[in-house]
């Protein structure tokens, strides 16, 4: 960060019992008042939360701040002005919701998953669980507190290390993906072997489904590992066809994703066990380059021998993803190469940049494909 | 009145502004260990990084000429018999500035602690510090460092003295507990702890505004791990009302501690008598 950090912290704002001195007065100090803008959804939640999840059980969620909300404003104050003007506009603006940003659908929808499992299995602690990872100053926490009750999110759980890396406490929480504006937290996150994803701000967003959480992954360097993307990469169309065709029984190594696919499989079961095939409210895809007739096989096989279930699997043979996520409308879309992310983004598909592979190294030439 | 204050001669004796920190001398230094010494010295004990982040903090104060007041040291030995001599010398040897030693029983050290006027009292025996609180005086965990110790030339830069404050005694209501079912001896711990806290917030939130939001030698973490999200909110509250700037805050919501507290490594632990080390559900 820039140099001019100041040598003491500013005088307090409130000394001595009242704690409106200085800071506008958004929040009274008792608890009641605080839930208070959530009370139409407290009851029910009183009802549904029987005790919270040990991580050790769910499937845990860890997402940035500026991912579930839009922090653009204040990144701009940050990046512009320095820590403390952007501390005092948090701390100014803390009674103002913060907006959704590009992981809102999706921690929406994963939030309607949570109720209808908790109606299949009150006392199970096989649920998702949402934590709020941050490096951020504790000075920000009421605003996101106040943000996250104005959007009645069930997320009890916040981890904000002031400044400290993150990476370390998505261990201590058994983190099963993370998502963040920081690529490099994330690039971070997956060499610890914790599936993770980098999000961006979206201008234009499709709409999708509330009750129905659609979550659609890439297949090489994402659920697979990437070695078959490298032989493309460094050696061509052909020698990869080969290569494929070649080990077609052999299945691929696993990749940075395919736990947390594990994971939605999991969740999934438990609606088929309780007759709930058709209406699960989780549905997972397969969105590749690779062709149906050829290299999809090993894919194909390559999750059957894992022991999971994709509900749509669709094989692009190189054509741009972008059209068919728009039909598909996922909540998120995860790929490992950022030519593919913009162009799902530009249709309006909230895709998230899994940093992973030898397409880090070796970008996509513009002239191969059309956008 | 039998005088067991004894004055470390190798070191400058603080004024008395000075915020007052008994520390026990377990865990500064290793007493069990089972190496012979041929000399004096006894070796390091877990929690030895305390005393150089304290030092690290009271260096930064001199270095800006103010007159803030400092932290003074006092080491603290319960039932020795004997090793008191090599815990002077030990002492002595790392170039401790530890002002003054206080050797005592484990029935009279509060006594010895409310006349040295502490503002705070550290030990690693949560035994030591419930007694403490209960007699009034303010007291805390002093917490093994469990990452490895840098040795020789890395040892330059202390990590921050790190603090961690109880979000459950700030925040939480006494009928939850009761509710929970916890038990009268636990909450006696708990409201002791909540009494002292006032007062030991505002010695660390006046030492905390010294120093600028990054590189600070001292740091403020607040953990709630029973309580909700407002009630996280309520103690984030009740710290701004007491002028006390946090730098790190979490909310467990029952989720277990310990993998926590290994990425924090706090010096020192606020305890509020609700539990020890084993899990406890988050209260509906």
């Amino acid at each position: 960060m820039s140099g001019n950090s100041t040598a003491r912290l500013p005088p307090p704002a409130a000394i001595s019992g009242s704690s409106t001195a200085r800071l506008p007065a958004p929040l009274p100090a008792a608890p009641a008042a605080i839930s208070s803008s959530s009370s139409v959804h407290s009851a029910r939640r009183a009802e549904t939360r029987s005790k919270f999840p040990n991580p050790k059980n769910c499937v845990t969620i860890a997402v940035s701040p500026r991912v579930l909300f839009n922090m653009d404003v204040e990144r701009l104050i940050y990046e512009q002005k320095g820590m403390e003007d952007y501390l005092t506009y948090q701390v100014e603006h803390e009674a103002e919701p913060l907006k959704p940003g590009p992981a809102y659908p999706f921690i929406k929808a994963v939030e309607e998953v949570n109720m209808r499992l908790r109606e299949l299995y009150p006392d199970s602690e096989e649920v998702f669980d949402v934590v709020l990872m941050t490096n951020n100053h504790a000075n920000v926490g009421l605003r996101l507190i106040n943000s996250v009750n104005h959007y009645n999110l069930f997320i009890e759980r916040f981890c904000m290390t002031g400044g400290n890396s993150p990476i370390g406490y998505l261990k201590a929480y058994h983190t099963n993906l993370y998502l963040s504006a920081d690529a490099i937290k994330v690039r971070e996150a997956l060499d610890e072997g914790i599936a993770a994803a980098t999000m961006f701000s979206l201008d234009k967003v499709t709409e999708v489904p509330e009750t129905e959480l659609r979550v659609a992954f890439d297949g090489d360097a994402v659920l697979f590992d990437d070695e078959s993307e490298r032989i493309f990469k460094t050696q061509g169309l052909d020698k990869f066809f080969e290569h494929e065709r070649a080990l077609a029984d052999k299945p691929l190594d696993h990749g940075p994703l395919k736990g947390f696919l594990e994971a939605l499989g999991k969740l999934q079961k438990k609606f088929y066990a309780k007759g709930q095939r058709l209406e699960c409210p989780i549905r997972t895809y397969l969105v590749t380059a690779r062709s149906a007739a050829s290299s999809g096989t090993r894919a194909l096989k390559t999750l059957r021998s894992w022991g999971l279930e994709i509900d749509e699997a669709l094989f692009l043979a190189g054509a741009p993803k972008g059209p068919m996520l728009e039909k598909i409308r996922p909540h998120i879309f995860f790929d490992d190469q950022m030519f593919h992310v913009q162009g799902a983004s530009r249709m309006g598909t909230v895709a998230a940049h899994v940093p992973y592979g030898i397409a880090q190294r070796l970008p996509r030439k513009p002239s191969v494909c059309n956008t | 009145m039998e005088s067991n204050i004894i004055i470390n001669t190798d070191v400058v004796q603080m004024s008395a502004s000075a915020i007052v920190i008994a520390v026990s001398c377990h865990g500064i230094f290793d007493l069990n260990s089972d190496t012979p010494t041929e000399s004096d010295t006894l070796p390091k004990g877990v929690a030895f990084s305390f005393i150089k982040a304290i030092q690290a903090i009271n260096e930064k104060l001199a270095a800006k000429n103010s007159h803030d007041p400092l932290f003074d040291l006092i080491l603290v030995a319960n039932d020795l018999q004997g090793n008191q001599s090599k815990v002077v010398s030990s002492t002595k040897h790392y170039g401790l500035q530890i002002s003054r030693f206080c050797f005592c029983t484990s029935e009279d050290f509060t006594q010895s602690l409310q006349a040295t006027n502490v503002n705070l009292y550290l030990s690693m025996e949560t035994s030591d510090v419930g007694k403490a609180l209960q007699e009034g005086v303010p007291a805390a965990l002093l917490c093994p460092q469990t990452r490895p110790q840098l040795e020789g030339d890395e040892e330059q830069v202390a990590s921050p003295l790190t603090v961690l404050l109880s979000g459950d005694v700030m925040g939480l209501p006494e009928e939850k507990l009761l509710e929970a079912g916890f038990s009268q001896p636990q909450l006696q711990i708990f409201r002791a702890a909540k009494a002292s806290m006032a007062d030991f917030a505002a010695v660390i939130g006046e030492m905390r505004r010294h120093f600028g939001r990054e590189d600070s030698p001292l740091r403020v973490t607040l953990m709630s791990v029973l309580g909700s999200r407002d009630e996280w909110a309520s103690a984030l509250l009740t710290a701004r009302g007491w002028g006390l700037e946090v730098d790190e805050a979490y909310c467990l919501a029952g989720a277990s501690r310990e993998p926590v507290l290994k990425c924090i490594q706090p010096h020192i632990l606020c305890y509020d008598g609700l539990y020890n080390v084993t899990e406890v559900p988050a209260l509906s």
